[in-house]
């Protein structure tokens, strides 16, 4: 899957270009650049070559401390609408050259103007220079675990990191407090101003939020230890020591997985979801929907509108999508995992509510007969499975 | 995983105080649906691989049927010493309607993801009720993905 592999093959390129090391928080406040910083502070120590590229202090004192006796390069102003903003600026970075740089805030969204819309293409930039780079996000920005979070934290997170760039991390490590200390600090307006920590306390920072969120990024980061153990590119995941029950000879072949695209809202989801399986997996993935053999034109525009949108969005989470016609929607996508040896296909459940309800129905269930010889997954909504929205099946 | 873990049971024990009802855990749980003709051997492998990559925890249950022949009786037995060797929580329940047992089964614990064999043509015990059985899994299960492997024959 050419399109699908990261613009550098790992193995080629990994003597000439930067580390990545991610500092892997779950809120604001944990100790993210705190880390980062004492790091910095380490490796300056160690000799090396070290600047920070970009610092946001949010008036910590203990944080802003922590930069003392490091080199940090000046920001670039870019007016915008009559605006004076700062970024970080890529290009002295690169004519500095440093060996390292520290780079807060990895999700963010540059200021239009800029030469890339978002911070972690700058870093993409640096480490194609050469330059190792340390950065800071959390766990809320991966943009795989997205639906999860805004089920949990009921916020739309939009500043989002796809995973094939966090995956290029050669070091991903965990900034950690447990939510009672964390929200002792936000109650002694450590990490936001008096106000402004009421208004946090009163949404975001609830002490369920904060441990549901606290428990993805330990397990992200136990994943991004295993995975980094497995590497380079090995399929055998038995051989870098992990406890499968699995005996190696009845290891998982080489998964390919399909995700079934629609116009239908719960694609998203979907495609997430195929996503992060197919990462698990170490699986190729394609994303593919199946249009009426007159194509496009018998679709209503909002409909292509969202089909379009759905295939966009695959592709930038690095899936290879295909778009097939035929007559016969099940049978014409059970011909192409066929000829294109897929393991496993993923359809999203169909809703109870929507008015079309019978055809996917139908289109779910003969995808479901027809494919016999490899496994389905069908994807449930979990956008409709509020506490109480879900229809309880009572214990008799 | 032990940090999570214990992130886990903090966070339920939070929950319950709360009385929030968790549905959909960050913790990936794994049900496999035994029966006498689903590939269960292969079901059972597969949801302890993806239980632990995903650092998550694996069910096996069987809802008790009388008058299965010897072969399918022997079949079972098998699948349930494999399930208990894969080190997963196996439980037999009793019911008349297996796919209601497994619901509810499945929601009292939290399960995302249910593991079912494709159902065969013109038999099996499943085929007592008027509906595909699979597909009423599908339609009835609320917010759990359901996964559908192929039978053993079906595969090459």
């Amino acid at each position: 899957m050419s399109a699908a592999a990261p613009p550098h093959s790992p193995l080629a390129s990994k003597r000439q270009r930067g580390r990545l090391t991610i500092f892997l928080g779950y809120a604001a406040g944990v100790g993210k650049t705190y880390k980062m910083l004492e790091e910095s502070q380490r490796l300056k120590r160690e000799g090396h070559d070290i600047v920070v590229g970009y610092f946001e202090p949010h008036g910590r004192q203990d944080t802003i401390a922590k930069i003392d006796g490091l080199e940090l390069l000046p920001r670039r102003r870019i007016s915008y609408r009559g605006l004076e903003l700062e970024e970080m600026d890529t290009p002295a970075i690169l004519a500095r050259k440093p060996e390292l740089c520290a780079v807060d805030e990895f999700p963010h969204t540059n200021v239009p103007g800029t030469e890339r819309r978002k911070r972690w293409e700058d870093v993409m930039v640096l480490l194609d220079a050469g330059i190792g780079v340390l950065t800071t996000m959390n766990i809320q920005h991966l943009e795989s675990l997205n639906d999860q979070v805004r089920e949990i934290a009921k916020v739309q997170v939009r500043e989002t990191i796809p995973d094939w760039v966090v995956k290029q991390a050669d070091e991903v490590v965990l900034a950690d407090l447990p939510p009672r200390a964390l929200l002792n600090r936000l109650q002694r307006g450590v990490i936001y101003g008096r106000e402004k920590a009421q208004q946090a306390l009163e949404n975001f920072f609830k002490e369920s939020t904060l441990s549901a969120l606290r428990e993805m990024a330990l397990r992200q980061a136990a994943h991004e230890v295993d995975a980094r153990q497995g590497e380079p590119g090995s399929e055998d995941l038995s051989a870098a020591g992990k406890p499968l029950a699995e005996a190696v000879p009845g290891a998982e072949p080489n998964e390919r997985i399909l995700i079934h695209i629609t116009e239908s809202p719960a694609t998203a989801a979907l495609i997430r979801r195929g996503r992060r399986v197919a990462d698990y997996l170490k699986a190729e993935c394609f994303a593919v929907c199946v249009l009426p053999p007159s194509g496009q034109d018998d679709l209503s525009k909002t409909v292509r509108a969202a089909i379009q949108r759905h295939l966009e969005f695959a592709r930038g989470l690095r899936i290879e999508t295909r778009i097939l016609e035929g007559e016969n929607p099940a049978e014409t996508l059970l011909d192409f995992t066929r000829r294109n040896g897929v393991t496993q296909i993923f359809l999203s459940k169909p809703s109870k509510a929507a008015a079309s309800v019978l055809g996917r129905r139908n289109f779910v269930m003969d995808v479901v007969r027809l494919a016999k010889d490899r496994q389905v997954t069908v994807v449930a909504d979990r956008r409709l499975t509020f506490p109480g929205a879900r229809v309880q099946v009572s214990s008799s | 995983m032990l940090a999570a873990d214990v992130v886990d049971q903090q966070l339920e024990a939070y929950l319950k105080r709360q009385g929030i009802e968790q549905v959909y855990g960050t913790q990936e749980r794994i049900l496999v649906f035994l029966t006498p003709r689903s590939n269960s051997s292969l079901m059972i492998r597969r949801g302890r691989r993806q239980a632990d990559l995903f650092h998550g925890d694996l069910y096996a249950v069987y809802i008790q049927q009388d008058n299965l022949s010897p072969a399918d009786q022997q079949t079972i037995e098998q699948n349930l010493a494999a399930a208990r060797a894969a080190n997963a929580h196996v439980e037999i329940l009793e019911g008349d309607d297996p796919i209601e047992g497994i619901l509810q089964f499945a929601y009292r614990h939290g399960i995302t993801q249910i593991f079912v064999g494709h159902t065969q043509q013109g038999g099996g015990w499943l085929s007592r009720w008027k509906v595909n059985p699979v597909e009423r899994l599908i339609m009835e299960s609320d917010g759990i993905d359901v996964r559908i492997f192929p039978t053993e024959a079906a595969v090459e």
